[in-house]
């Protein structure tokens, strides 16, 4: 939310100490529409706050989701991200640049798990349903469709972070089997 | 004491020269014209001359310096043999006699060969060291008293001297001698696989080509007995059983009156290296703990991991299109029935039985198991339930029976009294302290210990982690699925990496990991043997020594599980210890020493130098009395005849003083030409 204030030190050390142990935290600015050109670099004020609040955090480099990383595959085969909106990106940990050794690799597996997971798209907004299990927030534009991929996308991120780079390595698995008894 | 005349003349050469001519021309005229007194005239003039020349007379105080023979003893193992060891002394107590009877000759006695370092005889490095303030032309000569192999002999001309080299042979001519020797060593073999190790039986004494029965020992166990031919290249190959060194004996069987039986054995080390290790990781679920397994067996480069999460299992099918999915089949088949014995390690980590696996692979399983397989199983709550591993054919092998509850509270893992002494968990880095120094787990499988051993519990004794043996086989159960806890940190988290990597090495027999294990290792001069077990006490242990002789010693207890005790390591060789049941070998030095490779008495290797040297290489059973007589020689081709060494004798000496008396100078001088002029005066006038 704009204007929400910086947390106390304390609090970032820990958020800090939570990430570089292997935790992973989504944020979620839920102001997908605030940017009408997402290419002008224009900077909505969720966002400035946020960057304010991470300023002080030691971050890896972000990255907008490549197509081949794990989250598009740890459970749903997914292309876009989607929640309440549909415009915004998803950032993640900058993952080292494929090798050649890795090229024919249809998913990519970085050392770790990501610890930071940046969207806008309000995907909590999507999922919201009320105690007699209507959806309380309308959708924007409203594909559809489109709240069945927010539910997805939620899967997917709590399988990534369960199982970690658990799906990049099973392409590897039929050559492995192969292998096994020659 | 010296004496001599010295010429210092008063005026240069040329000009006494000069000098001298023209008073050769003089007395010439003077007596080719017969004048009278001629001869006294040129007496007079020579004397002039002489006095110019200016003689002095000198001499010299010189005292003689004593010849040096040196007389070295190999008193290396190789002269332990027979009766050479006693040839050796009563020789040298002969020769020590004989010399000490020449006057002017220092005899300086040194026995070489003695290095411990057991890289063979090394009689030379003995002799320079004792000749190292010895001038080269005081040495007169040297004696060595040797069975023959002495391993460094120099040429004649880097000898450093020029006397006899003399040596004298203890053993006899016709001696007999069998021995092992290794002609490929391969130093690595990879642990299941077979090794081939080529050697040869070298009869020294008698025609090769006999029959010899060959036994191939590994860690001290019998794994071959062949019979070979003498001479011929022979292979035997040997299964390299454990990771780490594999010690290897090639032992030959005895020849009829041979010299020693050290050198019938041949040991190597061959290091077993383990292929990589494949490990079959099936999660029932995605759950925090997964990415701790996954990570902790991707970080070792010797495994190679298959892992297989169940992300949905079968009653969850919801009509999702498949195309939409990422999931891949899980080829149950091919693990649990085509490729099941080619694991080395079958990971359940929060495995229910889910309708994924049928009931004939769980017997597979527990085949593999008892055949010599590995299975550790990770409970979660799945493991209390009605689903549990528990409630199939695995039943057979599982170390707790789990009786339903599931205990959630926060508790401290400890270790039992057997997991203290137990490899897997003993010194467990953080289990110092009480409590240990690791952070709490919220959840324990509640279960009882049926046919296993408990290593850690929980609340109320309750186990945590308990291991047991089924046939050749081997099965660890975890009762918590919050090892992941330590592994990010909680509280401070906790040694997950070492516990898991000795479970999972214990499984996999490693033999470090052994529960009941003896052990030697060379610590500076001593040999520690340790006797790893579970019991509350361990039994005396036999050391053999590299020699032969035994040894027993009584262990004392170091900490919980460990027994120890010391022995001084004076000897190089295979050491072997034994306590009835396990064997233990260790290897000092190198593992053939050069000293045992030829042992028989031989005139060869010092041939040449002697002969160089003018010396001679006799054998003391050849000579009457044990040892040769002695001839002092001032110079000659030859120092040595069939029953007789010589001896350099050397004049060389050292000066004290010097005189110098001048003649011509002084008062005496001028009388003298005085005397010489007025005679020739006298003689004129008259």
């Amino acid at each position: 939310m704009p204007g929400t204030p910086r947390p106390p030190r304390e609090v970032l050390a820990r958020i800090d100490a939570y990430m570089k142990q292997g935790g992973t935290i989504l944020f979620d600015t839920r102001d997908a529409l605030a940017i009408t050109n997402p290419r002008s670099g224009e900077v909505s004020p969720a966002t400035a706050t946020l960057r304010d609040i991470l300023s002080s955090l030691d971050l890896p480099e972000l990255e907008t989701v490549p197509r081949d990383h794990v989250l598009t595959k740890s459970f749903y085969i997914l292309r876009e991200f989607p929640g309440r909106f549909t415009s915004g990106t998803l950032w993640v940990e900058t993952l080292p640049a494929n090798d050649e050794e890795q090229a024919d690799r249809p998913a990519r597996a970085g050392d770790g798990v990501t610890p930071i997971l940046i969207t806008s798209n309000d995907l909590a907004g999507a999922w919201a349903i009320s105690s007699d299990g209507q959806p309380m927030l309308p959708l924007t534009p409203g594909e559809p469709r489109q709240r069945e991929f927010a539910f997805r996308v939620g899967v997917n991120i709590v399988m990534y972070v369960l199982t970690g780079n658990y799906k990049a390595d099973q392409v590897h698995v039929p050559a492995l089997l192969e292998r096994l008894g020659q | 004491m010296n004496l001599g005349v010295a010429f210092e003349p008063l005026i240069s050469l040329p000009l006494l020269a000069g000098a001298a001519i023209l008073a050769a021309l003089v007395a010439a005229l003077l007596l080719f014209s017969r004048s009278r007194g001629a001869l006294t005239r040129a007496i007079a003039l020579a004397l002039a001359l002489i006095a110019l020349a200016n003689p002095s007379l000198t001499r010299e105080d010189r005292d003689p310096l004593t010849s040096v023979v040196a007389v070295v003893l190999d008193r290396s193992a190789s002269q332990r043999f027979g009766d050479r060891a006693e040839a050796t002394n009563k020789a040298a107590e002969t020769l020590k006699e004989r010399l000490s009877a020449i006057r002017n000759l220092e005899v300086r006695i040194v026995e070489g060969g003695t290095d411990s370092e057991g890289d063979g005889t090394k009689l030379f490095s003995a002799l320079s060291a004792t000749l190292a303030d010895v001038p080269p032309e005081r040495v007169a000569g040297v004696i060595m008293i040797t069975d023959g192999r002495v391993h460094d002999v120099p040429l004649p001309q880097h000898l450093g001297f020029d006397a006899p080299v003399h040596a004298l042979i203890t053993g006899r001519d016709n001696e007999r001698d069998r021995r092992v020797a290794l002609t490929s060593t391969p130093r690595f073999g990879i642990v299941g696989q077979r090794q081939t190790i080529g050697f040869r039986v070298l009869d020294e004494g008698i025609p090769n080509g006999a029959r010899v029965n060959v036994t191939v020992r590994r860690d001290g166990t019998v794994v071959a007995n062949t019979v070979v031919t003498a001479g011929r290249e022979e292979r035997v190959q040997v299964e390299i059983a454990h990771a780490g060194a594999n010690i290897v004996e090639i032992e030959a069987s005895p020849l009829d009156g041979e010299l020693t039986l050290l050198n019938n054995r041949a040991a190597l080390t061959i290091d077993g290296v383990r292929e990589k290790l494949r490990v079959l990781l099936v999660s029932g679920e995605p759950h925090s703990g997964e990415r701790t397994w996954r990570n902790l067996l991707k970080s070792d480069a010797n495994v190679d991991l298959v892992h297989f999460t169940i992300l949905r299992p079968p009653e969850k099918q919801d009509g999702t299109p498949i195309h939409e999915l990422s999931l891949i089949a899980f080829p149950t088949r091919e693990l649990f029935q085509q490729k099941i014995r080619e694991f080395h390690l079958i990971i359940f980590d929060r495995y229910a039985q889910q309708g994924v696996l049928p009931l004939i692979y769980f017997d597979n399983i527990v085949e593999y198991v008892r055949s010599g397989g590995a299975m550790l199983i990770a409970a979660g709550p799945d493991y209390a339930g009605r689903n549990s591993v528990w409630r199939t054919p695995l039943e057979a092998i599982l170390p707790a029976t789990p009786t339903g509850n599931i205990t959630e509270t926060a508790y401290r893992p400890g270790l039992t009294d057997e997991g203290k002494r137990h490899p897997v968990t003993r010194a467990l880095p953080g289990s110092e302290t009480t409590p240990p120094q690791w952070s709490r787990f919220f959840r324990l499988i509640d279960a009882q210990t049926s046919n296993g051993t408990a290593l850690m519990n929980g609340p109320g004794n309750q186990p945590l982690l308990v291991l047991s043996r089924h046939g050749d086989g081997r099965v660890a159960l975890l009762l918590s699925d919050h090892i992941w806890l330590w592994a990010r940190g909680y509280e401070g988290g906790g040694p997950h990496l070492d516990l898991l990597r000795r479970l999972s090495h214990w499984l996999m027999k490693e033999p470090e990991l052994e529960e009941e294990r003896l052990v030697m290792t060379a610590r500076g001069s001593e040999i520690v043997v340790e006797r790893r077990t579970m019991n509350e006490t361990a039994e005396p242990v036999t050391v053999t020594r590299p020699s032969g002789g035994t040894q027993t010693l009584n262990l004392t207890r170091a900490e919980p599980g460990i027994f120890h005790a010391s022995i001084k390591a004076e000897e190089l060789g295979l050491w072997r210890a034994t306590d009835g049941k396990l064997t233990a070998l260790i290897n000092l030095g190198p593992l053939n020493p050069r000293e045992f490779l030829e042992v028989t008495s031989t005139r060869d290797v010092m041939l040449p130098l002697a002969t160089g040297t003018g010396g001679g290489v006799l054998r003391l059973a050849d000579l009457s009395g044990g040892a040769p007589r002695i001839a002092q020689i001032r110079s000659a081709e030859r120092y040595a005849g069939p029953d007789w060494l010589g001896i350099k004798m050397r004049d060389a000496s050292v000066v004290r003083g010097l005189g110098l008396f001048p003649l011509f100078a002084g008062l005496s001088g001028l009388l003298i030409l005085m005397a010489g002029i007025a005679a020739a005066w006298t003689r004129e006038g008259r």
